[in-house]
């Protein structure tokens, strides 16, 4: 299975923000850690 | 439902539907399971999205809030990090290789019986998982609108295999952004109405006091405990594996993603749904909460499921269910006063009162839920067989009551987009793997592209009608949206595990890793029928014994002829 070359989807790497992958990952990883922190606190607040 | 709702239902379903078939165009059966190649990030984040959002998600996660809290959002703090991990490693090697299904890979890099071995797993979670999936919201429809069940699931199941079929995966994602964007905006505007709903003097963050007195504010546990379902570790390991295994590994999200027009765009739609995901669910458990906080000032039904109780009235127990209801409309009324009463403290500073009544509102909270169990004795007495948990009625119910019209039946809208949403990349996700992993690879090899296109497209509608043949012979699960993160837990682990192997291991064969999987998956299920383990467990489990005996078989059994070196 396979379709015209020009078809292929592009294989670039080129990050559009924060210059490369790993900082870009790197954000991923502390909005998930400001997402815990924040909903700890909330839970501290309110329980 | 009056004529404004049907009016919004259909007009907002229909619309969708042409919309996606408008902007769409197959000509080959690469075509049809990855689209043309065009879609960007949103359009990718989105399908990503609404492909995890089913109808279960709408109904069943409101109800979980209203029953146990927040502290089911740990169960997503898994994702960010396994998206992390497919954007750096998975999908580099799925585009490189140019996959149309992920178990294509697990025959590059192993052999052709690991390859079906997935595959098949994969057949059997997500063909059982699509009835429930189109099986969920047809029985709560049917129930609270008194539609017929098996023309709902019908009707339901036909408009999807109509424009999967006609449009493929690109009509599936151009209608999943639609879809995406109706569930959100009517979850807020329902959120929204229950604020409205509530006492004018009543803030929102009384409301989340009132929630945290009842100990519905719970959103992180730090205690381990291995059977206790949603923890922070279990979130964090089990999810994360849950997580790596479903959005890496299970084709209905592969088949989304793969569709973009660059490793960028693929990339940035995963994160997308990483980052955002949190955020999605914890509004859908809040819109539970409020509820929750509503039926405080206002009583609760002491049975959701109206059909049921209707039954129970008309049967010998009626006497039992009316006693109960009178202590429950007596506990209910005390309740009021003390809500109140806390509030007023709260206002006041009065910090020992606030603290006496949370005490007493906790005291009628537990006499609360005893009476609720004792009248489910009720009901299975009087309608023997019947489900009694009615937790994915909850939100439901509430909506049918106190929505005004018009946004009922965008509500309704919300409930059949994302069913629709979830079942079209289920079916074209099926359709993909039977055609590609079986039927190409196994039965007709040197097919045209114009019997493939075909053969894709018969497969995709077999697999509706076996979903919808699926939805009306099953019953009632304990809860919905648990069944199907269940039904998953105890296939993703070793399928999981035979890709990690595939990505990390090098000097793991074919032979090796395929009797690790089959050993796996036998252990999982064996653990499934006779341990109380947290499902989330499994993931961790089934990953870890096919690495593990992988390795260990590896150095006993024989090396396949051709050793496959780990692509680049």
């Amino acid at each position: 299975m396979s379709a015209p070359e020009e078809k292929r989807p592009e294989l670039d790497d080129a990050p559009p923000l924060l210059g490369t992958w790993r900082n870009i990952y790197l954000a991923v990883v502390g909005a998930l850690a400001l997402y815990i922190l924040g909903l700890w606190l909330f839970g501290k607040v309110y329980a | 439902m009056t004529l404004l709702d049907w009016v919004v239902l259909a007009g907002t379903t229909l619309f969708i539907v042409f919309w996606g078939l408008w902007r769409t165009k197959v000509s080959t059966s690469e075509n049809f399971f990855r689209g043309d190649y065009a879609l960007k990030w949103p359009t990718i984040g989105l399908s990503v999205m609404a492909t995890q959002a089913s109808a279960i998600t709408f109904l069943s996660v409101p109800g979980q809030a209203y029953e146990d809290g927040l502290r089911f959002i740990q169960f997503y703090f898994g994702m960010p990090l396994a998206m992390v991990v497919i954007s750096a490693v998975f999908i580099p090697i799925y585009y490189r290789l140019k996959l149309v299904t992920a178990y294509q890979y697990l025959e590059a890099r192993f052999d052709l019986k690991t390859r079906l071995f997935g595959a098949f797993l994969f057949l059997i979670q997500r063909g059982l998982a699509s009835g429930i999936t189109l099986y969920a919201p047809a029985i709560i429809l049917s129930a609270v609108l008194g539609w017929q069940l098996e023309l709902t699931i019908l009707v339901i199941g036909v408009v999807v295999i109509i424009y999967t079929v006609t449009g493929g995966s690109n009509a599936v994602s151009q209608t999943q952004k639609q879809q995406m964007v109706v569930m959100m905006g009517g979850m807020v505007v329902a959120g929204i109405v229950i604020l409205w709903r509530l006492p004018p003097e009543v803030s929102v963050g009384e409301a989340m006091n009132i929630a945290g007195a009842f100990g519905r504010i719970n959103p992180v546990s730090v205690s381990f405990d291995f059977e206790d379902r949603y923890n922070l570790w279990s979130g964090l390991a089990g999810g994360f594996f849950l997580a790596l295994s479903y959005f890496g590994t299970d084709q209905s999200q592969v088949g989304r993603y793969l569709a973009g027009k660059s490793i960028t765009e693929s990339r940035l739609g995963l994160l997308f749904n990483g980052v955002l995901k949190i955020p999605m669910q914890l509004l859908i458990l809040g819109v539970g909460i409020l509820v929750f906080v509503f039926y405080q000032f206002t009583p609760p039904p002491l049975l959701f499921n109206a059909a049921l109780e209707a039954k129970v009235r008309a049967s010998s127990q009626a006497a039992a269910l009316l006693e109960i209801e009178t202590r429950w409309v007596a506990l209910q009324a005390e309740k009021k006063t003390q809500v109140e009463a806390f509030l007023a403290a709260e206002r006041a500073n009065d910090a020992p009162t606030a603290d006496g009544l949370r005490a007493s509102l906790k005291a009628s909270a537990l006499k609360a839920n005893a009476l609720r169990t004792e009248v489910k004795a009720v009901v299975a007495k009087a309608v023997p067989g019947a489900e009694v948990k009615d937790s994915d009625y909850i939100f439901i119910t509430f909506v049918k009551r106190w929505l005004p019209s018009g946004l009922f039946g965008l509500l309704i809208a919300v409930i059949l987009a994302a069913a629709m949403s979830s079942i079209a990349s289920e079916l074209t996700a099926l359709g993909a793997t039977t055609t590609v992993d079986f039927y190409r690879r196994v039965f007709k090899r040197e097919a045209t592209e114009k019997h493939a296109l075909m053969a894709s497209k018969g497969f995709t509608i077999l697999w509706g009608v076996v979903a919808i043949c699926f939805a009306t012979f099953a019953s009632l699960l304990d809860n919905l949206i648990q069944a199907v993160n269940i039904l998953g837990s105890i296939f993703y682990g070793t399928v999981l595990g035979l890709f990690l192997v595939a990505f990390f291991v090098k000097r793991v064969q074919g032979n090796a890793v395929f009797v690790a999987g089959v050993l796996s998956q036998g252990t999982v299920l064996a653990l499934f029928a006779f341990t109380k383990i947290g499902y989330l467990w499994f993931n961790v489990i089934g990953c870890t014994l096919v690495v593990t005996l992988g390795l260990l078989l590896q150095r006993v059994l024989p090396t396949n002829a051709a050793n496959r070196p780990l692509p680049q």
